[in-house]
This record gives C-alpha cells, sequence and structure tokens, in this order.
C-alpha cells in the first residue's frame, strides 16, 4: 500500500525559489513580474545568507513561502516581491556600513522600488503581538490598502511558520504552540476580513494539525534568525565598527528622546 | 518497520521539516530522525550560504536527495548519507586545505555516524557522471552492496535536479537538456532493472521535462553560477581567498 506523501494546499507555502517561480509561471504572472521576482530573489540571496529560520530551515526557504502564498492569494508582483524580503529589516545583512534604518531603507527603494520598500517597512512596523492581533481584525476596515496588504503579509508569514508542525521543531515550542492556539479565532477572523476565508481555514488547519507530537530532541537547537556564515569567513573588521556605531547612534537617539 | 510513500520527485521534502516528517510518517525508527537531524545541523554549517546555479540552496538539494532515498524505504544510513553526501565535494570545513583529510572524516563520523560517512567518503571518489551512469546499465545484475548504495545516492540526486525542474533554471540547462535526451532513458531504466521501478519511472518523467521544457531567458537572467553568496558584511580572510583564487585558476587551466 502507498499512501501519496505530497501535500496539496490552496493556499500553497512552497519552500523552493524553482517551485515558485513555476508557481507564478503557471499561476497567471507576466513574464515581467516574474523576471521582477527573480531579481529581488538574487538580492534575498546576499541579504539573508546564511540566516536560519527558527525551525532549522533556511531563512531563505521562509522567505519563498511567504512569497508563495501571497502569490496564492493572487496579489499583484509588488507584494509578492515584499513577501520574499519581508524580514529584511530584521534580519537582513546590508553590508557593514550600512546599518542604520535611513540608509537600509534606501537601498531597498533603489533596488526593488518605492512600493515594495513601503510594504517591508510596513510590515516591520507592525505590532504583531496577541493584544494588538486580538482587535485587528475590528480595525481593518480603518485600514488603507497598503496597510491591509501588510497585515496579508503578516498572516502569509504565520502560515508558513505554522504549517507541518513547523513550531515544534522551534527551541521555544511549547510557547509558540500556545501563542498560536490562543490566536487562532483572531487570525481566521482577520483573514475573513481580508476577503480570503480560504487563507483563514489554512490557518487553523495549520494550527490544529500537530500530530504527531514531535519529540523535543527533534528540535532545531538555534534560536530564530541564528546567523551560520561560511566556516572559512569571519566578520569584516569594518562591519564589526560600524556595527558599533549604529549602535551607539540608536542609544544616543533614544536617550535624546528621553 | 518502514514503510513505503509515493514522494518521489514532486512530493519530495524541500526541508528539514518536511523530511523529518516524511521519516515519521515512514516509521522510521526514532534513532534514525536523531542521526538526521545531527547530520543535518554539520550539514548546513559546512555547506551554508551555498548556492546551485538555479538559486536553489545547495542543503535543500541535499534534503531533496535523502528524501527520494527515504521514499524508496532505505536504510537509515543511507538517508544520512543523502542529507551529507554533497560535503566532501562542496563544502568549507574552514581553514584554506580543500583535500579531504582524517579531521574532516572524523567530524562527520561524528554528525552521521560511522556507516553513512563511509558512504559519503566513496560517493566523492565515485563516478558521477550522467553518461558513465548509463553505461553501467549492463552490469545490472552484477551491482550489490556498497556500489549499488552509491548508484541509488546518484540517481537520487539525479532525480531531485532533473525532477523539480531545477536544471531548466540552471546556467547550464542546454548540457543538462543534452544529457537527458542522450542518457536519461538509460539512466531510468537502470533505476527500474535495479529494483527500483519507481524511481525509474520518475527519472523518466523528469528527465522528459528537461527534454521538451524550456524557460524564457528572461527568467535565467541575470545568470547564477553554483556558490558561495557571502553575507554582505563577512569576508574570507585574504590567505585563504588569494589561495582559494590560485587553486581554481590552475585547476582550470589544467582542464580539472
Amino acid at each position: 500500500m502507498t499512501e501519496h506523501a505530497r501535500l496539496d494546499y490552496r493556499i500553497p507555502t512552497v519552500q523552493s525559489v524553482v517551485q515558485l517561480f513555476e508557481q507564478l509561471r503557471h499561476g497567471g504572472y507576466e513574464e515581467g513580474d516574474v523576471h521582477r521576482v527573480r531579481l529581488a530573489y538574487g538580492s534575498a540571496m546576499a541579504l539573508f545568507a546564511g540566516r536560519m529560520h527558527a525551525s532549522g530551515k533556511p531563512y531563505m526557504a521562509h522567505c519563498v513561502a511567504a512569497a508563495s502564498a501571497l502569490a496564492g492569494c493572487a496579489v499583484p508582483a509588488d507584494l509578492v516581491i515584499a513577501g520574499l524580503l519581508h524580514g529584511a529589516y530584521r534580519w537582513g545583512d546590508f553590508g557593514s556600513w550600512r546599518v542604520l534604518p535611513p540608509l537600509k531603507r534606501a537601498w531597498v527603494r533603489r533596488h526593488l522600488g518605492i512600493r515594495v520598500e513601503e510594504y517591508i517597512q510596513g510590515f516591520h512596523a507592525l505590532p504583531w503581538n496577541s493584544e494588538e492581533v486580538a482587535t485587528l481584525s475590528e480595525r481593518l476596515p480603518a485600514l488603507d490598502p497598503i496597510e491591509r496588504a501588510v497585515v496579508l503579509m503578516r498572516l502569509a508569514s504565520d502560515l508558513d511558520n505554522l504549517r507541518e508542525r513547523s513550531l515544534q521543531y522551534c527551541i521555544d515550542a511549547e510557547q509558540r504552540l500556545a501563542t498560536a492556539r490562543r490566536r487562532r479565532p483572531s487570525l481566521i477572523a482577520i483573514a475573513e476580513g481580508l476577503g480570503l476565508p480560504a487563507l483563514g481555514q489554512a490557518l487553523a488547519a495549520a494550527i490544529d494539525e500537530q500530530t504527531p507530537e514531535v519529540p523535543p530532541e527533534l528540535r532545531w537547537r538555534h534560536p530564530a534568525g541564528a546567523l551560520m556564515p561560511p566556516e572559512s569567513s569571519r566578520r569584516a573588521p569594518e562591519a564589526v565598527v560600524g556595527s558599533a556605531l549604529g549602535e551607539l547612534l540608536r542609544r544616543t537617539r533614544r536617550a535624546l528622546r528621553r | 518497520m518502514v514503510t513505503y510513500t509515493d514522494s518521489l520527485a514532486e512530493g519530495k521534502a524541500q526541508t528539514i521539516v518536511q523530511l523529518l516528517n516524511q521519516l515519521q510518517r515512514q516509521s522510521y525508527q526514532r534513532k534514525d530522525l536523531d542521526s538526521v537531524q545531527r547530520a543535518y545541523e554539520t550539514a548546513v554549517s559546512i555547506c551554508s550560504c551555498q548556492y546551485r546555479s538555479s538559486g536553489r540552496l545547495l542543503i535543500d538539494h541535499s534534503i531533496g536527495a535523502a528524501s527520494i532515498l527515504a521514499g524508496l524505504a532505505v536504510d537509515a544510513d543511507l538517508v544520512t548519507a543523502g542529507v551529507v553526501h554533497a560535503v566532501y565535494l562542496h563544502g568549507d570545513f574552514g581553514g584554506w586545505r580543500k583535500r579531504l583529510d582524517e579531521r574532516k572524516r572524523a567530524r562527520i563520523r561524528k554528525a552521521a555516524g560511522g556507516a553513512a560517512e563511509e558512504i559519503v567518503y566513496r560517493y566523492s571518489h565515485s563516478e558521477r557522471n550522467p553518461l558513465a551512469l548509463a553505461a553501467m546499465r549492463s552490469r545490472g545484475t552484477q551491482i550489490v552492496g556498497m556500489e549499488r548504495d552509491l548508484i541509488l545516492m546518484r540517481l537520487a540526486d539525479l532525480l531531485d535536479i532533473y525532477g523539480e525542474p531545477d536544471t531548466l533554471y540552471c546556467h547550464n540547462a542546454d548540457k543538462r537538456r543534452a544529457v537527458a535526451g542522450s542518457a536519461g532513458p538509460e539512466i531510468a531504466a537502470f533505476a527500474s532493472e535495479l529494483g527500483f521501478p519507481a524511481l525509474g519511472a520518475a527519472l523518466d518523467r523528469g528527465f522528459a521535462t528537461v527534454r521538451n521544457g524550456s524557460i524564457p531567458v528572461a527568467l535565467r537572467t541575470p545568470v547564477w553560477k553554483d556558490g558561495i553568496v557571502l553575507p554582505p558584511s563577512y569576508r574570507v580572510p585574504l590567505p585563504i581567498a588569494a589561495y582559494q583564487r590560485a587553486r581554481s585558476r590552475i585547476y582550470s587551466l589544467v582542464g580539472r
């Protein structure tokens, strides 16, 4: 007896860029848009080089999956690209000296476009704690199109974080699972408020499908965003200096604001 | 007991999460899953930041090959070997020497187990050219034991890249298409004759897709090459970088 192991989802979360390109090509996206996604992926390759997801897969796989989920909701290419780079400001390595947010934002605008940068910045700035998530569906009607798109990006990212018991492979699995179960009704309501009930169902299914349990010994032993650069490489000396300067400037600004 | 699951090509795992889920579904033992996870952790470190010219991460390819092997219900050691099969060929163990030495082998033995490491060591020294693989078909029934395992690993490796269709997005897609045309049917038949008809059928489909398929040029530009993409704030120390450049130059001059 054989059982087909392929998992067919209405809202896909493919994990490889080749699958993403195939999904876009056969999903009605124009060649020009798929080319733009390819260019954006090239930027992501450097930004997220060596970065790991909390579940142990490369962070790039999560980026591709978020883009795939958005494409599955038939969004414009700009939003697919933003999904591909949604973690840029949190996890991206912009080089030794580009450590301050205005410099990073300028880089993203130049390479990916103004609209894409707006989405990524919106994602970075959107509070996503349990209190905010619980009330977001009520505030949806008052949000402008960009803010609604940013919320959709969050749901797409969450879908990949939740699917295939990924939570259980994280070092803090219990906490993540408890949070997910607490947010379940809110996430469904938000998806329905965005006019995407299928996404809500996918999120619910992902949270509910947690058996068989994953033994704790199989968990990825590193925190979210751990960096694993090539073993023969070292952090550039100027990066250490740049990082220290950036931190000093950030603390100074915070102190002046007080 | 290991149960058979059809996960070849289209349904294969792409990430460690998917692979571990697959192994659990297929009733591989707990110690086997532990071994795969530990081997993966080492492989990720050694093959970090390495991309195929299609844009896929090298570690994703390793997971794909391991998943295909698991889908054939092979021994756990062979699955684990699949996870680390690229480390000796493409891995960065730190330092400037590319030569495989006992220190590197000891590290892989510790991570993946002695049996898996032996498979990977022999794989890295085995014939991997698809045309040569096709020519081995005539020896079909004489191929047993370790040699059979090595060929299986190579077939899984090929299915991962031809069944994706990863190769159509590679910088040398035309060359890959030629291989699919000239050696594909022989390789697929070889897999069936080795006792894996599902693998043969999947290879056949994959090679046919590559033979008959094409990707718009815009989706293969800019051209990517196999290799490392460093985090922008990281550098390879100058002596190592200089040695690697010189070595690469010398090898290309002598045609290696």
